[in-house]
């Protein structure tokens, strides 16, 4: 009896797994993207345009020698533009089996999130931007919106920045 | 000499006042739908009977009702039209007298179909009776092959005469509203009523809150109410439509917000009456996630049911439930509302109701 409580809760647990989240600003909302596919953040640091690149990336930048793809962010998300600051970052990210940089107004903090305290976002939006959110979540009175950076460009983009 | 025109037409209508009070009875409008026995359910059974009686005994002339005016103004031409009017009157209400006529022996008839009259007579009194529509449905067949019968049977029993074109009148017009409905219902163009769930819930007199968005006054019952929440901090959700202004956080919960004004008049949303706005309050719709922005909060007041213009078949604006008459302003349908918003529907977006 006992055993299969004890299976169960850890059954309950394996799917009440907790997540970590490094969170970002953008335009006064915090954002979350998983911690696993976050290399780095960097400080703003140049970016060199790249001519006849598409209209979501700012350009290149020379990370250890590597060159890693800048992602406009705000224009990915469908926001107008802001001046840089102090706070302005590059989060190096891994998704699609690419690396790339994505640009943010600030980097926050890295949050933990069981999977329960995860909410589907009102499935309301019609437009490109509405399926890069996989969930929303309420901390501390304030809005997470969790980020699904597999989905931030189309299987096409993806393509298209190895070809850059 | 000619008349004028002037002259003719003061002439006709001088006639048509000068007209016996009687005659008009005969001639009215309501008593052309009927037929057979049918007569309408407005005209009076005393003229059809007198018409009936009248055909019967072969005076056709005295039912005309301007018949001695005609005499004196035969020779005017103008006359003839109002005389043609009221023969095919005459003969939509005799058309089954008429038939009857046209037999050999009327008489034979009047003797012959008196006991199956009456038989009639005494069904029709009890199934009409009966609450059920279908009932009597099934005895508009038989009825109508002894419609003549009943009318030639008048002439000797008045009181069964009244209570057969009574009963007739009734099964006909239930019979009528019934398939009527049957065919809005296999159309599907009329669902039973959209607004009556929502007056199912509400008694005769109930409460509204009303609330002020840029200038429009929205009312929406207390029942549907599910709360009143100050706006805080509204999280903006990317790739979401112009009406949906973000979520806010509410204790444990999220609050979808919605732009009232963007979605109730995005014709007129610019993006100056945009700036001009200034939202103050959520008012929750029952137990959903949506709220609906608002400016200020006006008054909660009781209204009579019947001070609202309730919509009566679908249209473009299902959310919108009526009209409350004395503040002309219009009433939320919160269900249709909360199935519009989950659905992603913007106001002049088409819902299917299945």
């Amino acid at each position: 009896m006992s055993d299969s409580r004890s299976v169960a809760a850890v059954a309950a647990g394996k799917d009440d797994a907790v997540l970590q989240w490094v969170t970002f600003k953008l335009d006064h909302e915090t954002y979350g993207i998983n911690v696993m596919q976050v290399q780095e953040v960097l400080r703003y640091t140049e970016i060199a345009p790249v001519p006849g690149a598409p209209h979501y990336v700012l350009g290149i930048i020379n990370l250890r020698g590597n060159v890693v793809t800048v992602i406009d962010t705000r224009s990915r998300f469908g926001l107008q533009s802001a001046e840089l600051d102090d706070s302005t970052r590059i989060v190096i990210i891994e998704a699609e089996k690419q690396v790339i940089g994505i640009l943010v107004d600030s980097v926050a903090e890295v949050v933990y999130l069981r999977r329960s305290e995860i909410d589907n976002a009102p499935n309301v939006g019609t437009e490109e931007s509405a399926k890069f959110i996989q969930g929303v979540s309420n901390r501390d009175n304030e809005l997470l919106i969790l980020v699904d950076l597999d989905k931030l460009l189309s299987d096409e983009e993806w393509v298209e920045l190895t070809q850059l | 000499m000619s008349k004028s025109v002037d002259e003719t037409v003061f002439d006709y209508f001088s006639l048509l006042l000068q007209e016996p009070a009687p005659a008009k009875t005969v001639i009215q409008p309501e008593a052309k739908p009927v037929k057979g026995t049918t007569s309408s359910p407005s005209a009076p059974a005393v003229d059809s009977k007198s018409v009936v009686d009248t055909y019967v005994n072969n005076k056709p002339e005295a039912l005309m009702p301007n018949a001695s005016t005609s005499k004196v103004i035969g020779s005017r031409s103008f006359a003839e039209p109002a005389t043609q009017v009221d023969k095919l009157a005459l003969e939509k209400l005799l058309s089954a007298v008429t038939q009857a006529d046209k037999q050999t022996d009327i008489q034979l008839q009047i003797k012959a179909s008196a006991k199956r009259v009456r038989e009639a007579i005494s069904q029709t009194e009890t199934k009409t009776l009966a609450p059920s529509v279908d009932g009597v449905q099934l005895q508009k067949t038989p009825l109508a092959g002894k419609e003549i019968n009943s009318l030639v049977d008048i002439k000797t029993d008045d009181s069964t005469l009244n209570a057969l074109k009574d009963a007739i009148i009734k099964h006909d017009k239930l019979a009528e509203e019934k398939s009527a409905q049957q065919l809005q219902h296999a159309k599907g163009a009329i669902p039973p009523s959209v607004t009556q769930n929502l007056q199912d819930v509400l008694d005769d007199e109930f409460q509204v809150l009303f609330f002020n968005v840029a200038g429009l006054t929205l009312a929406v019952p207390l029942v549907s109410l599910g709360g009143i929440i100050k706006i805080d901090k509204i999280n903006h959700l990317i790739g979401r439509p112009s009406w949906f202004k973000g979520v806010q956080t509410h204790r444990d919960s999220k609050i979808n917000v919605v732009d009232t004004c963007a979605w109730v008049m995005p014709e007129k949303y610019s993006p100056e009456l945009a700036e001009t706005v200034n939202y103050q309050y959520l008012v929750m719709l029952e137990n959903s996630a949506w709220g609906l922005t608002c400016e200020s909060l006006v008054n909660a007041v009781k209204i009579d049911k019947s001070h609202v213009n309730w919509r009566e078949k679908p249209g473009k604006r299902p959310w919108l439930a009526g009209v409350v008459k004395q503040q002309m302003c219009g009433i939320l349908h919160v269900q249709a509302l909360i199935e519009m918003l989950d659905a992603g529907l913007g106001c002049q977006d088409s819902i299917d109701r299945g």
